[in-house]
This record gives C-alpha cells, structure tokens and sequence, in this order.
C-alpha cells in the first residue's frame, strides 16, 4: 500500500510541455516509463504535466521538438525553495527565539527583602556561598529548596526563616529574622536610670535611694534609684539598686492609610493540586473543591514547552481579601486606629496610652496622612554599672 | 493457511482492479500500457488485457501500478 502522506514529500514539478501534437509526447513518457502525477491537456499543441524532478532533468537533457517549461515545484522542492528565498528571516526567527528562551531563564537582579542591614548583607554573602548572585541561569524549585535550608541550617541562630521567590528575571529573597531575648543586666553595683525623658508617674523601689519622685521630670539617662546610699553619718556606700520607673513619656507618630483599603488574610488551609498550564490557560486536576482566593506557589513537574505546555503541582494557601473603599472621615478614624495599635503593640500589660491628638492631617490623591501625638504611661528604668574609680574620684 | 492468503491479499492489494468513478477510470495493479492514443488505449494486466475505446483520451496519473484515464470513454472490453 502507498502511503499518501509520504508521496507529498517527494521532489515533483509541473511543466508545461508545447509542440505539435502533446499525445506523441505524452507516448513517449509512457514508453518511457515516465511517472505522471497529473495531466492536463489544454489543447492538442498545449499540456500540462506534474512529473517527478529526476524525470523532468532527463527530459530536459534529451534533444526534443517539444519546449518543455518549468512552471512549479512540489514536495521537498518547494520547501528547499521556500527556505531559500526566506532563509533571513527563518534564521532570525530562530536566533530571536534562542534569546528569548535563554533570557527568560536568565537572572538579572537579587532583591533582599529586610529592614536590618546586618541581616541582609548576611543573606547575600549566603547567596554567594551557595552560587546565587546576579547574571546567572535560573535555578530549579528543588535547587532552591536545598539552597534555602542550607542557609537556614548554618545560620540557626541568626534567621528563623527564609523564602527564596522568583519574580520574572529577578530572586526575591524574604527572610525573617530570629530574636533571642539576652536577659536582664545585673551588676555588684549599679543604679537605676531613665532610658527616656518624660514626668516620672511612679517609682517602685526594691532596693537603693530614690532620687528623683513622682511627677518629677526627668531626662533619659538621669539617675532615679541610685546604688551609692548616704548613710546618716554622712559616708557613702555602694549597693545594687533594683527597682522599677513608670513615667508619661511622648511619641509623635506618622501614619497614613489608603482610600481603598486591600488586605489578604491566610485562613490556614492549604492544599497541593495538580494542573496542567497551556499558554495562559490553567486546568486543574480533580480538584472538586477550589479555594475561591489563594496565594500559590508552583513546581513545575515537566513540559515548559516552548513556554506553552507544562505539568505543574502547586501548592495553594486560601486566603480571604479584604477590599474596603473609605470616606475621608472613615479613613481619618483608621488610620487613628492603625496608629493607637501600632502604639500598642510596643507596650506591655503594665503600660498604657494615656492620650493621643491629631496634629496635622494631609489628604493627597491615594491617602491620608497624619501626625500624630501620643501620651504613653511605661516603664523606663534601666540598669547602669556605677563605676568604682568615678565614686572614689567624686 | 487461507486466513493468510486472504489477509496477505487485502494488506498487499495486487489484483488487477478496474474503478470507475465520476468521468474517470481508476485502474489498478497493471502491467504495461500497450497503446496509447485519444480514441483507445490498450492496457496489459496479469491475466490479459482491457481496452478503453473513446474520445479525447488522456492518461491524467500514471504511476508504478495504478493509472487513471479520463476523456470520453464510450467502451471498455476485457479480452
């Protein structure tokens, strides 16, 4: 059996074969045993014949009355034609596409996502180590993963936890940072100072001699309870005082909230599904209950085909999002709101905002601004070492 | 040993066949074209020979085993 697909590849041409009579000629090709894919008499002088290329050279050779014209290739032909009139733009083609591909897995930049300096200067010097830095091909999500727990693992002291995201051709790298609570100082013979200026409100005195009382100001750094007691005959001797100084210490703060108001909250459900991504479409795999919001973070198991196919497990977070559209007076009052708990989360049970008043407000097109002025009542005692030679000097 | 033969007869197709279709004549598994002209052409097979008598003949295909011949055909006879 002939297969029909493989024949269009073969090397066929259509010629136009003129003379006195076209049946003499077209005998001929049969005598010949000359293959004829199509015929097509046009008038007793005129024909035109599809015929195989190696026949159509034979033919040409061969001294003939007939005028044999080449009017069109076919199969193989054709494509060897097409590549060479157009073989510019294919190769460019072909060039853009490389670069594409090898552009889009190629990273340009690292971001460090920390407020402390230290830390992220630590993070880069780690990203080093483990041969991620700037200008290199993109990393797999498992590469990643080993990276990250590396890093976690020689810096146990230092991070708690880090995430290494790609956004386009960048790495954002997150970390958090781990805090160790150093414990209170105590020294032989120390005092018990201001660490801020304010009015004292109260003084709870374990141990040492109350210099300065209630509704005293103080500055930061002044003696409250000192160490070197004055005995009643006038001599002096060091002690460590211990103690506690409430006083009314000011804050301005500066806040601002949006008009439109977007907050995603992670409700703690998660869960892996696989899909299948085609170009910008994505199709999940028996996945009969979808989250109706959800942060993802994708694997991608194979494909990535020409960047139009893959298999992907991605591991989805639910999250509830907020959206809140505010009046000027609504978003004054949160943002008061968001100022007094940021307040708030600085203090501890013992420590109060006694009051608070708005000082500027400043609407601009996505926001207010304001500044903000705080009353709180805390705890601002701090143990300082009294120094030996500077009470013998004195 | 039936069974193959039929089933080597469909797979391989080697009998001579005769089609006729719209206007056209689709001949299968011949051996030689004997004669060839616009009012008859002879056509050699396994087992003798067809003639194809008309106007206007015209052989539009002719490959290793199969040609087709289109035109006026006002006669086949198999002899």
């Amino acid at each position: 059996m002939e297969n029909k697909y493989l024949k269009r590849l073969d090397k066929i041409v259509k010629i136009k074969v003129s003379g006195r009579n076209v049946y003499r000629f077209i005998d001929r090709l049969i005598k010949d045993k000359v293959y004829i894919y199509d015929l097509k008499i046009i008038n007793i002088k005129n024909v035109i014949i599809k015929i195989s290329y190696d026949d159509y050279l034979i033919l040409k050779d061969k001294k003939s009355i007939y005028d044999i014209d080449l009017l069109d290739v076919y199969g193989k032909l054709k494509i060897k034609k097409y590549f060479k009139e157009h073989y510019v733009f294919i190769i460019f083609l072909i060039i853009g596409y490389v670069v594409l591909m090898f552009l889009s897995n190629f990273i340009f930049d690292i971001e460090v996502v920390h407020a402390n300096f230290e830390i992220r200067e630590l993070v880069y010097r780690e990203l080093r180590k483990n041969g991620i830095e700037k200008y290199i091909f993109r990393k797999s999500y498992q590469e990643l993963e080993n990276i990250e727990k590396n890093i976690l693992d020689n810096n146990k002291t230092k991070i708690e936890w880090i995430e290494i995201n790609r956004s386009g051709t960048k790495y954002i790298v997150r970390v958090e940072e781990r805090k160790i609570d150093k414990g209170e100082e105590r020294f032989e013979y120390q005092d018990i100072v201001s660490s801020k200026s304010g009015i004292i409100t109260k003084v709870l005195a374990e141990s040492g001699e109350i210099i300065k009382n209630t509704n005293d100001y103080i500055k930061g750094g002044e003696v409250v309870i000192s160490g070197n007691i004055t005995l009643p005959d006038g001599s002096s001797v060091l002690s460590r005082a211990s103690g506690k100084v409430y006083a009314e210490v000011w804050y301005l703060v500066d806040v601002s909230y949006p008009y439109i108001y977007r907050e995603e909250i992670l409700t703690g459900r998660a869960k892996e599904v696989f899909l299948i991504k085609f170009l910008n479409k994505r199709i999940s795999l028996f996945d009969f209950s979808k989250f109706n919001t959800f942060k993802k973070s994708d694997r991608i198991l194979f494909g990535d085909i020409f960047k139009f196919f893959s298999f992907i497990k991605e591991k989805q977070y639910e999250m509830i999002v907020i959206d809140e559209f505010y009046t000027k007076e609504e978003v004054v009052v949160k943002a008061v709101e968001r100022a007094v708990t940021r307040v708030n989360d600085t203090l501890r049970e013992d420590e109060q905002i006694i009051k608070y008043r708005i000082l500027s407000t400043y609407y601009d097109e996505s926001k207010v601004n304001l500044k903000i002025f705080f009353s709180v009542n805390e705890e601002v005692s701090e143990v300082r070492k009294i120094d030996n030679n500077e009470v013998e000097d004195s | 040993m039936r069974l193959l033969t039929r089933l080597n007869e469909y797979i391989n197709e080697d009998s001579y066949e005769i089609r006729i279709l719209d206007n056209v004549l689709d001949i299968s598994n011949y051996i030689e074209i004997r004669e060839f002209s616009s009012t008859q052409i002879v056509i050699i097979h396994k087992n003798g020979k067809t003639i194809i008598e008309g106007s206007n003949l015209v052989i539009k295909v002719m490959l290793d085993s199969e040609i087709k011949i289109t035109g006026n055909i006002t006669n086949i006879l198999l002899r």
